[in-house]
């Protein structure tokens, strides 16, 4: 499904488009108050550019060196050349160890590798304890935003969710009183868990030590009490050195929500005692995108969602509008960059603006790569007839004069006798939710025509 | 091994154009009154600040609180502040912590851009006290004050090289959620409340 048809269906309800809308571009202006706050905010944005960029030109060094230091520290490292070896990967730890309850916290990756029903068939119970993921984990939905995973839900049906799934009061609808009983459900969950699995959002090659950062305490509590603990990983989430952190905690959180960094941004770098810890590194695709230079510093994301925020499309289509894992800009990058056949619509479900670029904290030149994204698809023959027709359509009018001022005339005439049905036939795609703009009684070149003699030669001595 | 090698003769195959490292020799943000600005962030996230002269006024504190000394159980790992009904290294497992009232910890230092603790588990056996206790308290004296987050790295350098480091994590406010309707909500999974007792130094 295109991403404009699967965005017909989420602005039907033109109330709670607006609402979306309005929420989300609250936290981008969230964002740009933390940004303002920090004077050398484009100091940072320009080193973290240069960090993340560094890394990706010589990653197999820092790799191996993560991989190293990791071990010394009495970490188990793995690799997974895709999302299937990786779920192999997980499985088989945990069925070595009987685990029947696995608590996850945010992760995008396992979405990516759809982790959940992969272990679930195997028998396995996943929680997800990020309050946001449990809500669409509860729905058996996918979050709409690598941030903010359940924004596309209103609070009266979370609050009939729980009164189904856990109980609470019917027609309770207080986030405080819905989030206590979360509170509870989860916490039983993390102390009973037998793993829990977090993702990454740091993996420092210097130490081989990673970094998890979250404001409600899950990965800390599902990772300090179980007695294995599997942390997954894409490769791009290295950064060579421990300062580097100074650089990028600093710019996260203010980005994803303004806040100046998140409640607990948690250094792990060996198991607790008598605990396990396991690494998976995911390459699932990133090592082919390295080597687009193209796209390749879409790899440098630091999944902010500061572009899902800003962007206008995002805010008003939704993020299961673009039926991928990440949605918004960065989103329309990557998808289409590792399947394009599958995402094709993606790079046009943007306006070219260019705000995701400015907010972008580690500076992906976004809106040039939509725009190159395009170029890509249409040498791959992937554009849909409704873009390709019109275009060598026109390319055959402006190439000869004599048909052009033919259509013209007739374009003119057309526009203004013909009855609206058959203006906007099911052919004119562009006119479904825009009206074309009267015709003029005369082309430019009549009008120019007709002006004063004096006129028209002076303005042809200027030039 | 197979994938190990397959994943980095594929990035070795497509690594990016080459740039070097940026400086970290920057001039960053610093502040006139960083005491001042650290406790209007920690107001800000949604934490409280008490600035007290000495560690008998941290312990008077906690002991004029009736939420404190009415709880069943509390944990103080700070010398002479607060009192412990149980012992942490005593625990068979750090589950047993479930429960937990109120935990005063000790803090390493502060940063005063963005209100972020820094705490260990190099003296605290189960780091689970960090987020499984419904009220932390964490004991700060001010003299381990720094501007930002450059200078809280340089303050740790070396630390995730060591043989065996601690887990380490930037503490900041109680934990939250905001992800009914962006309704934001204090005590999400960890610790419900966050008092920060600033010991002058």
């Amino acid at each position: 499904m295109s991403h404009a048809t699967a965005a017909a269906e989420f602005i039907a309800d033109a109330e709670r488009t607006k609402w979306h809308d309005e929420t989300i571009f609250f936290v981008r202006k969230k964002r740009d108050l933390a940004a303002a706050s920090v004077p050398e905010w484009e100091l940072l944005r320009e080193t973290a550019s240069q960090i993340k960029r560094h890394t990706l030109s010589r990653l197999d060094e820092y790799l191996e060196q993560f991989e190293a230091n990791a071990i010394r520290h009495g970490i188990k490292v793995h690799w997974a050349r895709n999302g299937k070896e990786h779920n192999e990967i997980v499985l088989g730890l945990l069925k070595e160890r009987d685990v029947n309850l696995l608590v996850k916290s945010k992760s995008m990756l396992t979405e990516e590798c759809g982790l959940n029903p992969f272990l679930e068939a195997a028998g396995i119970e996943v929680v997800d304890t990020d309050l946001g993921e449990r809500i669409v984990q509860m729905r058996h939905e996918h979050p709409s935003h690598i941030v903010l995973p359940a924004i596309h839900i209103k609070k009266q049906e979370v609050g009939q969710l729980f009164h189904d799934q856990l109980g609470t009061e019917a027609g309770a609808s207080d986030p405080d009183y819905l989030t206590e009983a979360a509170r509870n459900h989860l916490r039983d969950k993390l102390i009973s868990a037998g793993a829990g699995l977090t993702g990454v959002n740091f993996g420092i090659a210097e130490t081989g030590g990673i970094v998890v950062c979250t404001n409600e305490g899950n990965a800390d509590l599902g990772t300090a009490l179980p007695p294995l603990h599997i942390a997954s990983m894409g490769l791009e989430k290295l950064i060579p050195r421990l300062d580097h952190l100074g650089v990028f905690l600093r710019l996260l959180a203010r980005s994803a929500t303004g806040q100046p960094i998140t409640a607990y941004s948690s250094h792990f770098h060996t198991p607790r005692e008598g605990q396990e810890m396991h690494i998976v590194l995911v390459d699932n695709g990133r090592s082919g995108m390295m080597g687009q230079s193209e796209f390749n510093r879409a790899l440098n994301c630091i999944r902010c969602g500061a572009c899902l925020n800003t962007c206008p499309v995002y805010r008003r289509s939704g993020g299961h509008s673009y039926h991928a894992t990440v949605a918004g800009p960065i989103g329309s990058v990557i998808n289409p960059a590792r399947d394009p056949e599958k995402f094709e619509s993606l790079p046009f479900a943007c306006s070219l603006c260019g705000s995701c670029t400015e907010v972008c904290p580690v500076k992906i030149p976004l809106h040039h790569q939509l725009l190159a994204m395009r170029h890509e698809l249409g040498k791959r023959h992937l554009l849909p007839m409704a873009k390709t027709v019109p275009m060598k359509v026109a390319g055959a009018v402006l190439r000869r004069p004599w048909l052009y001022r033919t259509m013209g005339k007739l374009g003119r005439v057309s526009l203004r006798w013909l009855p609206r049905f058959l203006i906007y036939n099911p052919l004119n795609v562009w006119g479904r939710q825009r009206d074309l703009p009267e015709a003029p009684k005369e082309s430019f070149r009549q009008a120019y025509k007709k002006r004063a003699p004096q006129a028209r030669s002076d303005q042809e001595k200027s030039n | 091994m197979a994938a190990r090698e397959d994943i980095l003769n594929s990035v070795r195959a497509n690594r990016a154009a080459n740039m070097d490292l940026p400086s970290m020799e920057q001039v960053w943000q610093t502040f006139d009154e960083p005491l001042t600005h650290f406790r209007q962030m920690l107001t800000g996230i949604g934490a409280s600040s008490e600035l007290l002269p000495d560690s008998a006024a941290a312990d008077a504190w906690l002991e004029g609180r009736s939420d404190y000394t009415q709880s069943a159980s509390t944990l103080s790992l700070v010398e002479g502040v607060g009192k412990s009904t149980l012992q942490l290294d005593q625990l068979d497992t750090p589950h047993e912590l479930s429960g937990l009232d109120w935990a005063v910890l000790p803090a390493e230092f502060g940063v005063a851009e963005n209100g972020a603790i820094w705490v260990t588990d190099h003296q605290v056996c189960h780091r689970a006290v960090y987020f499984l206790c419904e009220h932390l308290v964490l004991v700060l004296p001010t003299s381990q004050l720094l501007h930002n987050m450059h200078q809280a790295y340089q303050r740790i350098a070396g630390w995730g090289s060591d043989d065996r480091p601690a887990f380490g994590t930037f503490v900041a406010g109680p934990s939250k959620t905001a992800d009914i309707e962006q309704s934001l909500v204090i005590g999400a999974q960890g610790p419900r409340s966050l008092d920060v007792l600033l010991i002058e130094s």
